[in-house]
């Protein structure tokens, strides 16, 4: 069974909708006792690295997830689900992140306004285009929305990066099992809606 | 920059008012919702022109419906006046809300918004006319003038919290003949967070006069009246 982590940030509504579409079966993960239920686990961003970092403490989460991420099983981190990922974040105040990737959450920082709003095409860097989350891959654009970006620390760990206004950042990031999207699939159409469904497969 | 299809709905009847006047029928909201998903709008926005309580649960069981297959932000406005009416909304899948009269009632609105769903998930819309040479804001479908000069509310709405900024051109809405550049040029600086612009929109204008680049358009009667495809465009706006 595949979860989706509640963690009272809110809408969910995005994700399920795209999960009800591809048919793929879900349950809600809102308390630790339900991680051992699942054999997948998507983490939707919504909120900031402080809240969401925040909630998952109080619904006693973080420590059942990095648990789960230790035994290599399948695991999906979305915008800032992707974020916390790493070791800290600087939204609002410094705040420490899940540290399963070696590198920082920093405000973007350009000639340009934030929010990124866009849709943007990755380039997918040549060693991972076999990745299996890239099967049938679509190459199109996919809908970007935040303001902060994940500064890597080791390069092998990014998967694909993004290029808006000059400015590169990683926008698929992975290590072993676990997958981070700084994009929305669950709204990028049918290209975005099958990554979702690879990353069900794997 | 992003093509934003924008359908006025009311009573299940997607409407196109001309300067904010008339509620001229134009078709069906599910059959033009899709259409413009499958042309390729980058986002949608649906308003609804009147809130009653018919036209608000018949928003909510069409979103429902909608959002199971549609999947590109969308955004929903119209008499949203509560946290629990933008709750509701964003529960079922949606991303945005678009607020404008009732932030002139309700002055903490967008920081109230902002903080329980992120500044993202806010658009403070404004209806823009031009009296005695000076831009103000006006509200209630561009019934009364708010006295505020856009400029100071573009800036009150950002500082608040919203996270982009709707512009509407009054007086060019629904004529289909060219964009506000005036408009334009007068708030682009000001606004430090992502501007949308909206009223007018001919699809085959050349953006060169805009001092700076735009970061959406909203897009309606050239839909509606298949004056043109969100296809064109978009070929037209990167051949500029």
């Amino acid at each position: 069974m595949i979860g989706l982590i509640d963690a009272g940030t809110g809408n969910l509504g995005s994700f399920r909708n795209a999960l009800d579409y591809l048919d793929i079966k879900y349950t809600n993960i809102n308390k630790k006792e339900k991680i051992l239920d699942c054999d997948k686990i998507i983490l939707p961003g919504v909120g900031s690295f402080r809240t969401l970092m925040n909630n998952l403490l109080k619904k006693d989460l973080k420590e059942g997830v990095i648990n789960f991420i230790k035994e290599e099983k399948p695991f999906l981190g979305i915008c800032v689900g992707m974020q916390i990922l790493l070791q800290e974040g600087h939204e609002e105040k410094k705040t420490e992140g899940l540290k399963i990737f070696k590198g920082e959450v920093k405000k973007i920082n350009h000639d340009f306004k934030t929010p990124i709003i866009s849709w943007i095409k990755p380039t997918i860097e040549d060693k991972n285009l076999n990745d299996l989350i890239f099967k049938n891959y679509i190459e199109k654009p996919f809908y970007f929305l935040h303001s902060y970006f994940c500064d890597m620390q080791n390069k092998e760990d990014v998967v694909a990066y993004t290029e808006f206004k000059k400015f590169k950042y990683p926008s698929i990031i992975k290590k072993k099992n676990v997958y981070g999207i700084q994009f929305h699939p669950e709204k990028s159409r049918e290209q975005g809606l099958e990554l979702i469904k690879n990353f069900y497969r794997i | 920059m992003r093509i934003i299809a924008k359908l006025e709905i009311k009573e299940n009847h997607v409407i196109k008012p001309v300067q904010y006047e008339g509620l001229r029928k134009v078709g069906d909201p599910e059959t033009l919702l899709e259409k413009y998903y499958k042309e390729g709008a980058d986002e949608i926005l649906l308003i609804n022109i009147v809130s009653s309580l018919y036209n608000t649960s018949w928003m909510e069981s069409f979103l429902k419906k909608i959002l199971k297959k549609v999947f590109i932000p969308i955004t929903v406005g119209g008499g949203i006046k509560t946290l629990d009416q933008a709750k509701n909304f964003f529960d079922h899948g949606v991303d945005k809300v678009t607020i404008c009269t009732s932030l002139f009632e309700d002055k903490n609105l967008i920081e109230k918004l902002s903080k329980e769903f992120g500044s993202q998930s806010v658009v403070a819309s404004i209806q823009a006319m031009i009296v005695e040479n000076e831009w103000y804001a006006f509200k209630e479908m561009a019934r009364k003038n708010t006295k505020i000069k856009i400029i100071d509310w573009i800036k009150e709405c950002v500082d608040k919290g919203a996270g982009e900024i709707l512009v509407t051109s009054v007086k060019r809405d629904g004529l289909m003949k060219g964009l506000d550049l005036d408009l334009y040029n007068e708030i682009c600086d000001i606004c430090n967070v992502p501007l949308i612009i909206g009223g007018g929109f001919n699809g085959k204008e050349k953006l060169i006069n805009f001092k700076r680049e735009l970061d959406g358009i909203t897009v309606s009667s050239l839909l509606h009246y298949n004056k043109t495809t969100i296809r064109e465009i978009k070929k037209n706006l990167t051949n500029d």
